[in-house]
């Protein structure tokens, strides 16, 4: 039986589903963290630790435990560990991306400059350090424009500013959220980049040997204008027509290829104008949260199952998405605060078309709202016969919902 | 008649499984867990559920059959063929489970006792070091439920603990054990490690 090492950081959503993944197909598995588990020593060859935040350490880790128990797949689709599953992959000889191109994926400045290079459209950009005096200056490209930290995922951090003076009150903010997160000013800058007007969508892909195969497109149909940028809804099918969803592929590819992304998963986020698709982020990983519950492609396999059998080197033709509308609503903060409860949750599974509301968030966490929060208390899901149908049926279960923060 | 049988579905939080609820006893006060149709061989009722496709594990549980299915289907589709079978079995006089199946599981006092010494001599001492607990509520015929306490609770590798850790545990023990539990209420835990983001 294959060996598939999964890397999990602790801190995540997607342990059921992946664990469910595995089992449906039929490996030993070995469970990577950053953390020791309490448990290892019952199950010597299910468990190792590594470092994620350090990925090159990971190397040696690796090697040694392969030596005891052979690997035949390494997989990890959180943010935190994608340039780690790059350098095991690397290590033990395994198709993936070369952690080179993952870093420089990971790093919105040095991505840019790559898609630049490769004339692939993206939002001009201007990068100003921390400690520049100049660094609240007007862009030559001038407003609106859209502040953005380098590193942060989930829209953290983002900010779009019309004019000089809430520039200055942006770039402050932003900082404070990157010294907040790193805990020291790890990200020695930010970009200052123009605000792309336009639908946005996001394109999930899986990369085998350089070629891109989408796997879907999301419609994001909430209008995105910020000035914060928290995501709502993802509806697929993706409303555009043949001719713009084609455009969206080719521009998605150009993308991955300069960035040097050969293999593996992919979410590509993008605005439609009418000059055509315009890149905005290229995630080396599958898209977040539990969003992924959206998706089922053939007799019914999970993304995360598709992803396991790449990872373990199945080549064979993707099968295609089951034809039907679905969508997910990825809640918003509502002002923030400690959670104490969320009401509403029966009334909002009792919409028609919802096929589940999972809250996330736990009684006595704190969320925040954007751009200092990061984490969707709760999604909605919702199938239908078109995406209308689960626009709307979305849109219902959602206003249905309220969260009660403590006094 | 079994037109007049009362079935109500009732999905779980689990999207591939559904609760079935029956308005008579299928297996008395008894439970037994099917991970595949090979395992169903001694079932009529389970065999029945797996000729259904995507239909990928089956519990039963006195009048209650939980169902895990893979695929496409949904439940309203696949529901209506559990019913059916449902139905039919009942109609068929058969027993759920076969008695020999029953025959090869140790008493359960045996088997509480074997999980609990198994739990307090290789798991918790070590969970204890990461301010956790996984506490046995209860075993019912082969079916067992733990409940995880603590830094578990609520933790986002609490699942890996207990597939990776504590069922091989069990089970590399006690072959004889059928489904393991987990009936932690997660979303009221501390959170130790669990921090929802990204979309």
């Amino acid at each position: 039986m294959p060996r598939l090492l999964l890397l999990l950081p602790t801190r995540t959503y997607r342990t059921p589903a992946l664990l469910a993944a595995s089992a449906g197909c039929g490996v030993e598995l070995t469970v990577a963290s950053e953390e020791d588990s309490s448990v290892a020593h019952l199950n010597p060859s299910g468990f190792l630790t590594l470092p994620f935040s350090d990925p090159e350490a990971c190397a040696p880790l690796v090697r040694e435990f392969a030596g005891r128990f052979p690997i035949d797949g390494v997989i990890g689709i959180d943010d935190s560990v994608v340039e780690a599953v790059a350098v095991v992959a690397r290590e033990l000889g395994l198709p993936h991306n070369q952690p080179d191109a993952v870093a420089v994926a990971r790093d919105k400045r040095r991505s840019r400059e790559r898609l630049v290079a490769a004339c692939v459209a993206c939002p001009e950009f201007e990068w100003r350090g921390w400690g520049d005096p100049g660094r609240d200056r007007v862009p030559e490209f001038g407003f609106p424009a859209v502040v953005k930290p380098l590193e942060l995922s989930a829209s953290r951090g983002v900010i779009r500013v019309d004019d000089g003076e809430s520039l200055s009150a942006a770039v402050l903010r932003v900082e404070a959220i990157v010294i907040d997160e790193m805990d020291s000013r790890a990200e020695n800058g930010f970009l200052i980049e123009s605000f792309v007007s336009g639908p946005e969508v996001a394109v999930e892909g899986l990369l085998r040997g350089g070629e891109l195969e989408v796997l879907t497109v999301f419609d994001k149909p909430d209008p995105m204008e910020g000035p914060y940028f928290e995501e709502t809804i993802y509806v697929t099918p993706s409303r555009l027509s043949d001719s713009q969803q084609v455009e969206l592929s080719k521009v998605s590819s150009a993308a991955c290829a300069a960035l040097g992304l050969i293999e593996g998963a992919v979410h590509i986020e993008l605005r439609v104008t009418g000059s055509g698709p315009v890149v905005i982020e290229v995630n080396p990983r599958a898209i977040g949260g539990l969003c992924s519950d959206v998706l089922r492609f053939g007799t019914g396999l999970t993304l995360e199952e598709l992803l396991l059998n790449h990872a373990l080197g199945d080549r064979a033709p993707l099968p295609d998405r089951v034809d039907r509308a679905a969508g997910v609503m990825m809640l918003g903060v509502e002002g923030g605060g400690v959670l104490e409860r969320v009401e509403g949750v029966e009334a909002a599974e009792a919409v028609a078309g919802i096929e589940r509301v999972a809250i996330t968030a736990h009684p006595g966490q704190r969320l925040q709202a954007w751009p200092e929060g990061g984490a969707y208390p709760g999604f909605v899901f919702a199938a239908g016969s078109t995406p209308g149908e689960v626009e709307q049926s979305l849109h219902a279960a959602t206003a249905k919902l309220t969260l009660i923060y403590q006094a | 008649m079994t037109d007049d049988i009362q079935i109500n579905g009732e999905p779980m939080t689990v999207p591939t499984m559904c609760r079935f609820t029956v308005d008579r006893p299928l297996y008395p006060d008894q439970s037994f867990h099917f991970g595949s149709s090979e395992a169903a061989e001694m079932s009529p009722l389970a065999g029945r559920l797996f000729a259904i496709e995507g239909v990928a594990g089956v519990l039963i549980t006195d009048n209650r059959v939980t169902v895990t299915k893979h695929g496409p289907a949904t439940w309203p589709e696949v529901g209506k063929q559990v019913g059916a079978a449902i139905r039919e079995h009942v109609a068929s006089g058969e027993p759920a489970v076969d008695s020999s199946v029953r025959d090869s599981i140790p008493p359960v006092d045996e088997l509480r006792d074997r999980i609990q010494g198994i739990l307090d001599r290789e798991i918790n001492p070590s969970v204890a070091s990461h301010g956790g607990v996984v506490r046995l509520l209860e075993v019912k015929e082969n079916m067992v439920y733990v409940q995880m306490g603590g830094g578990c609770q609520g933790c986002g590798m609490a699942d890996v603990t207990l597939k990776q850790g504590v069922e091989i545990a069990i089970r590399s023990e006690i072959p004889e054990v059928g489904e393991i539990m987990d009936t932690t209420d997660h979303a009221s835990g501390d959170n130790p490690y669990y921090s929802p983001s990204k979309k």
